[in-house]
């Protein structure tokens, strides 16, 4: 009987990307770059086991215009923040409401309310369009950079920041940040003054030096040798306070004489880096991430001493992150740029409108820090569809994201859903039985499943002159969900191949022509080329993880 | 192995390459087996006369030019696939005009050689629409009802391969094994699984062609009555 005689080449060679952890590099060429980097990716995010899962979801939560007794309180959402049990959320009306955990508003400042205050003030101008917390003293603390501070007490009984002993604010700054370091209530710029630090006697808020308390202000100005020296964030970290602009850090720590005003030791100054804005400055134990217009820096503490170390942590997408802060004036990116750090997940989020003209929906980029220091892993991915405007963590670790009037939930591992729930109201089939009952066209949620892609960089499987065929494609994934695998070749634009997968939360799901991935049988995938990569884009509506993906290849010789 | 469509042939052999089956689940391999196939059937149908391909086909003579008047639809390799041509009620086919002999000196009314026609005279390969395949000289000759073209000619299925449900008319097993000997001799699969199908499709040809070569003939045409048994006729 004849035999076919097989030359020894045509062996079959696989090729298998199965660790993500490197995550997006937009940095290095696409074509040298190791299979575990991704040129782009969207709404998935890697682990430090290396697999890519999608993100969660969001869910209303409460509608601040709609449920409160008073005429309208918000009209559009500018700062929100977690505080003793609730969300307090600034309106740009100046208007100040808080959404408890069963999604009640109450209002709390308003100027109808101002006005029964001693003196009748005014309240807070309309409109604002920044806002700034800290918790100092127990209360919350609200600045906005045009008017009066004003504190919540554990009751959510609102009045101005004041000195205690006088009962006037006369000497409270109209700041735009605060913070709270050493028992002290920091300020910083005011409608006059953009390089001062406003700094409380320690445990009280008396900005007035001559009243005995050690309360001091500080011209940070002189320390600044580069760019305008206007201050754009404050932060405390470990034993000092951190006062960022836009290419200078401060490090400066409290000296405390007993009833003489505190006096200021600049322990460090950091010239070539800083922050865009005091929303998206991070701090994580011994580490600080913040905004900067190169990146996002790493501030940490030298080993054996307290000068700071500043490193790019975001030196693989700088040039994205550069290019999404490009469009905003610094006043912009003060107001727009902010962060929010998802404990849960171990993920920080900064948020970059994707437009300069920003509304209630504008998109975001949204660049995400993935860490897990046990695991000595980091990385960065992207998220889109994420249109909000503000954010706060409660002490739980739960995400809540602000837009226009909602106050949306962000789930997360411990109450997972995997869809960007619409607001009530809009028609759905939502009563719990299929269309065939007759019924179900109810008022209910719109469920919108989440997109996701990831693009892989160029691969030559180190044979940068052989060509190839591929023979067969394998993908493996976990879940459920739906994506297109498409493989480009050759730096051809259109994708060569492509091929539709539907995973099951079934073994295999093989159901009729759903190509289920995850078959120990082939799929053909018949390509010729010298340099490949793969693209993998799909939705999904529940958990749905990316675990691997490979060919069977021959390799031939350098001749096509 | 039963005769299956054109569909399910390549269902059965993406199942015995090992790949995941389901209609239009292999995007990619689909065409390319499908090609296979018909390529191993042409190869297979070319073997014998088989008889669940050949049947006998009249026509009619045009008087002339020589060309039948109906032309073969179902032909896939021209006048290969005609076996032999008699006139009327003879067992003698006619001979095939030779070059030796300048036809149009021929003359008469009674057909006496064929002549296959030239390629850019007929429609080429395989063909739906039709083929002459042959004309008869002289071009003048002339058949009737009761005395017309006999043809034994191989013919396919109306739509074979080109509708995916028509029934491909050869066993499928040996199509299916010879078809992916064929894809997986292409791809680096494991040699002893190349060689394995390989061996499967041939064993099946040969075990069909035993069978269809053991039939009972009658070895002597002029012994045309069944009922009359002698020393012409082939027994086992």
């Amino acid at each position: 009987m004849r035999k076919i005689k097989l030359p020894s080449v045509d062996k079959l060679q696989a090729a298998v990307a199965r660790d993500f952890r490197g995550g997006l590099n937009t940095f290095d060429s696409p074509l040298n770059l190791n299979s575990k980097y991704l040129i782009d990716v969207r709404n998935l995010y890697p682990d430090s086991n290396g697999k890519l899962s999608l993100r969660y979801g969001t869910s209303p939560f409460a509608d601040v215009l709609e449920d409160q007794a008073t005429t309208a309180a918000i009209n559009e959402i500018v700062g929100m923040e977690y505080y003793a049990g609730a969300i307090v959320v600034v309106g740009a009306n100046g208007n100040i409401v808080t959404v408890d955990a069963a999604g009640v508003v109450d209002l709390r400042w308003s100027t109808a309310i101002a006005a029964l205050l001693p003196g009748a003030p005014s309240g807070w101008s309309d409109p604002i369009t920044y806002v700034s917390f800290t918790q100092f003293a127990g209360q919350l603390i609200i600045c906005n950079g045009v008017d009066k501070p004003v504190t919540m007490d554990e009751l959510y009984a609102m009045t101005y920041v004041q000195d205690p002993v006088s009962g006037t604010n006369t000497n409270t700054p109209r700041a735009k940040y605060c913070t709270t370091h050493d028992g002290h209530l920091v300020m910083a710029v005011t409608p006059t003054d953009t390089y001062t630090v406003y700094v409380s006697g320690q445990g009280v808020t008396s900005f007035d030096p001559d009243t005995g308390t050690n309360g001091a202000n500080m011209d940070t100005s002189i320390y600044v040798d580069r760019g305008v020296p206007v201050i754009t964030g404050l932060a405390t970290y470990r034993d000092r306070l951190v006062v960022t602009y836009q290419e200078t850090i401060l490090a400066i720590q409290f000296i405390l004489p007993t009833s003489a005003p505190v006096e200021f030791d600049v322990t460090d100054i950091v010239s070539g880096y800083g922050a865009v804005s005091h929303k998206a400055i991070t701090v994580i134990g011994d580490d600080m991430l913040m905004l900067d217009t190169s990146g996002v820096i790493s501030i940490k503490r030298t080993a054996l001493g307290t000068d700071f170390i500043p490193e790019p942590a975001s030196s693989l997408i700088n040039t994205d992150i550069q290019k999404a802060l490009a469009r905003f004036s610094n006043t912009q990116l003060t107001e727009y740029v902010y962060s929010v750090h998802d404990r849960i997940a171990h993920q920080i989020l900064f948020f970059i409108p994707v437009i300069d003209t920003v509304t209630a929906t504008t998109q975001n980029d949204v660049f995400v820090y993935c860490y897990d220091k046990s695991q000595k892993f980091r990385a960065w991915t992207r998220y889109d569809a994420m249109p909000y405007r503000a954010a706060c963590r409660t002490t739980e670790g739960r995400i809540f994201y602000g837009a226009g009037t909602d106050v949306r939930y962000y789930h997360n591992a411990y109450e997972p859903r995997y869809t960007d729930v619409g607001t009530i109201g809009e028609q759905a089939w939502d009563d719990g039985d299929l269309w065939d009952d007759g019924t179900g066209w109810e008022e209910g949620y719109t469920e919108t499943p989440i997109a996701f892609s990831m693009d892989m960089p160029w691969a030559d499987f180190k044979q940068p002159l052989n060509n190839k065929l591929s023979k067969y494609l394998s993908t493996f994934s976990e879940g459920t969900g739906s994506y297109t695998v498409d493989m480009y070749i050759d730096q051809f634009p259109d994708p060569s191949l492509s091929m539709f997968f539907v995973q099951d939360s079934g073994p295999h799901g093989a159901t009729y022509n759903h190509r289920p991935p995850n078959n120990e049988q082939l799929y053909a995938w018949p390509q010729k080329f010298m340099r490949m990569r793969f693209r993998i884009s799909g939705s999904a509506s529940d958990a749905f993880s990316i675990i691997a993906v490979g060919i069977l290849y021959l390799t031939g010789s350098v001749r096509r | 192995m039963a005769f299956y469509s054109h569909s399910d042939l390549i269902q059965r052999t993406v199942i015995r390459l090992r790949q995941v089956a389901g209609p239009s689940t292999q995007l990619y391999a689909e065409d390319a087996i499908g090609m296979l196939i018909e390529e191993t059937y042409e190869l297979v149908r070319s073997r014998r006369w088989w008889d669940n391909l050949t049947k006998w086909e009249t026509r009619q003579l045009d008087g002339t030019t020589g060309l039948c008047t109906a032309e073969f639809v179902g032909t896939r390799e021209g006048f290969r696939d005609v076996d032999r041509i008699c006139y009327g009620s003879n067992s003698t086919a006619l001979p095939l005009l030779s070059s030796n002999i300048n036809p149009y000196r021929l003359t008469g009314t009674s057909p006496r050689y064929v002549e296959p026609l030239h390629a850019s005279d007929d429609v080429q390969g395989w063909a739906p629409a039709g083929q002459n395949l042959f004309r008869v000289w002289p071009l003048t000759a002339v058949t009737s009802t009761a005395y017309p073209l006999r043809i034994h000619i191989r013919l396919d299925p109306v739509d074979l391969f080109t509708d995916p449900s028509v029934t491909v008319p050869f066993d499928a097993s040996c199509i299916i094994n010879g078809a992916a000997a064929k894809y997986a001799a292409d791809d680096g699969t494991n040699p002893a699984t190349v060689t394995m199908l390989q061996q499967a499709f041939e064993n099946r040809l040969q075990q069909l062609e035993q069978q269809h070569d053991s039939a009972k003939l009658i070895l002597d045409p002029r012994m045309n009555d069944p009922s009359i048994l002698n020393e012409w006729a082939e027994s086992r």
